[in-house]
């Protein structure tokens, strides 16, 4: 779905951001991509879109090279952005009128329009501010309504740059519901964060770092390598899970399973 | 408060956007050209207006507050200005005829910000971005890319009041006065680097909702019906009313 061929990027007079980067996301797949601040995560994403052209190496979405600007729209159709700042995305003045933008911008007929409309409303829970001025909104609903607003166009791929980091507890858990659920639904996710709690539900995890990528791999392995690393960037269940001897998980429900299983095996 | 849209179901709000714009147009050249008195009828109407539309007069008013600067600015530059007779004896200022033309067109601007506030609380951005275009249809894409800009940029404005008030308070706290010339650099600068950083996050939110200039405003197409024709109407018994009777 995307591939990067030894991409290398860097920001005029500076240091490359980016150097020989090699990155495939699969159709399906949940990727998710975890590093500190100015590891080049958001300038990965903005790559993968074409919003940012490389230096060097090459970067295709369907086959298509992020370079070819006649067939931007066609990258753009197939691979969507949320971004962190759920403030500054909204583009219509009410909810449904920031849904419409994209499908207008795609020259989707008006009773599609409808219909997805209220399909994605639904799909998110949030039918109720269909009217509402976006402005109004608190924090995480705006978010999920700029989430609602990408995956109303059903991009094949849905890239997220830090999508929780600027959302309340709440609408952070919510969130975090929805991007599995969306996956599950077929659509390819790349999940950019610097959080590892986020990526627990990935199939596939990136680490970047000022040098590069540092690890790559499933879930558990890089988790695990991690851990054997002393790198305490790890989610906390997949920690204890690994200190009580246990097979490593990495959700709540998995490592209260694996504890009533230990208890009863004693 | 202008360009702050409230979804409702009243005969404003249901009005075609391209028969509200006309009738913007329409009312702004009324408001130019009626007397005094006119003014007075034409003030009750937008109060009215407003009404209809559930439009709070607090909210209405609550919109003229950052036009404060300007309108006294506009009105001691009459008083100041404007020769007549003068209202104390020995000084050649303040004149009755300053005052009283400088209170005129700080009306007629009052009115103007009204109406325009009424027009955008009931006009979704999108609707008045395809009347935008519908008239500017004779300069091709031109006209759609500036019908948009506009519509765009006219989005943005009540985001940078918000960002203002937050720099302001933000600076305040901060131990700054907001007065002076060093009080205005401490909250212009803040305000112009927010305002690059969030059209250029707007531009990246275009980019991906697959923005292209060739887009057309179709869902909130409308075709005209009867009550834009009576619209029409209210305005030239207005206009007539105005212009004749007062």
């Amino acid at each position: 779905m995307i591939e990067m061929e030894d991409v290398t990027f860097s920001y005029p007079s500076a240091d490359p951001v980016l150097d020989g980067i090699n990155v495939r996301v699969e159709k399906g797949e949940y990727l998710g991509v975890m590093g500190d601040n100015g590891s080049g995560k958001t300038t990965l994403v903005r790559l993968m879109t074409g919003l940012l052209l490389p230096q060097k190496g090459t970067i295709r979405v369907n086959g298509i090279s992020t370079s070819d600007r006649a067939r931007l729209l066609e990258i753009r159709k197939s691979a969507g952005m949320v971004f962190q700042n759920p403030d500054a995305q909204a583009i219509g003045e009410t909810v449904e009128e920031d849904l419409v933008f994209g499908l207008e911008n795609l020259g989707t007929p008006v009773p599609e329009i409808d219909t997805r409309i209220e399909k994605y409303l639904r799909l998110f829970g949030i039918r109720e501010l269909r009217y509402r001025n976006v402005r109004t909104l608190s924090g995480g609903q705006k978010q999920l309504v700029n989430l609602a607003a990408v995956m109303v166009m059903e991009p094949e791929c849905i890239i997220l740059d830090e999508p929780v980091s600027m959302v309340d507890v709440v609408y952070r858990r919510i969130i975090l519901e929805h991007i599995p659920r969306l996956n599950r639904g077929g659509t390819a996710i790349v999940h950019i964060t610097h959080d590892p709690e986020e990526l627990t539900r990935c199939h596939r995890l990136i680490v970047l770092s000022r040098s590069g990528i540092i690890n790559q791999g499933t879930t558990h392995e890089v988790f695990s390598q991690l851990l054997d690393e002393e790198n305490m960037d790890i989610p906390v269940h997949f920690a204890i899970s690994r200190a009580l001897g246990l097979s490593p998980v990495l959700t709540t429900e998995a490592l209260l399973e694996e504890l009533c299983r230990l208890r009863l095996g004693n | 408060m202008i360009r702050m849209y409230g979804h409702g179901r009243s005969y404003m709000h249901l009005l075609d956007p391209r028969t509200k714009l006309a009738l913007m147009v329409g009312v702004s050249l009324l408001i130019y050209s009626a007397r005094p008195s006119g003014l007075g009828v034409l003030l009750g109407f937008v109060l009215l207006l407003s009404r209809t539309c559930r439009l709070p007069y607090t909210r209405l008013i609550q919109g003229l507050r950052p036009m404060l600067i300007f309108f006294v600015v506009i009105f001691l530059t009459h008083v100041l200005f404007t020769s007549g007779e003068p209202l104390f004896e020995g000084l050649p200022v303040p004149s009755l005829e300053g005052v009283i033309v400088g209170s005129v067109l700080v009306l007629r601007f009052i009115l103007l910000i009204l109406y325009t506030s009424i027009m955008t609380y009931t006009t979704s951005p999108s609707g008045l971005n395809y009347a935008l275009m519908f008239f500017l249809r004779p300069l091709g894409t031109f006209g759609a890319d500036l019908a948009f800009m506009t519509g765009t940029a006219m989005t943005l404005i009540p985001g940078l009041f918000r960002e203002k008030d937050i720099i302001t308070k933000a600076q305040v706290a901060r131990g700054y006065k907001p007065r002076g010339l060093k009080g205005f650099t401490a909250l212009v600068v803040p305000l112009l680097l927010r305002s690059f950083r969030r059209v250029d996050e707007l531009s990246d939110s275009l980019e991906s909702r697959c923005f292209h200039s060739k887009r057309r405003y179709y869902y909130y197409r409308k075709t005209l019906a009867k009550r834009d024709y009576a619209g029409v109407g209210i305005y030239v018994v207005l206009v007539v009313v105005i212009l004749f009777f007062f």
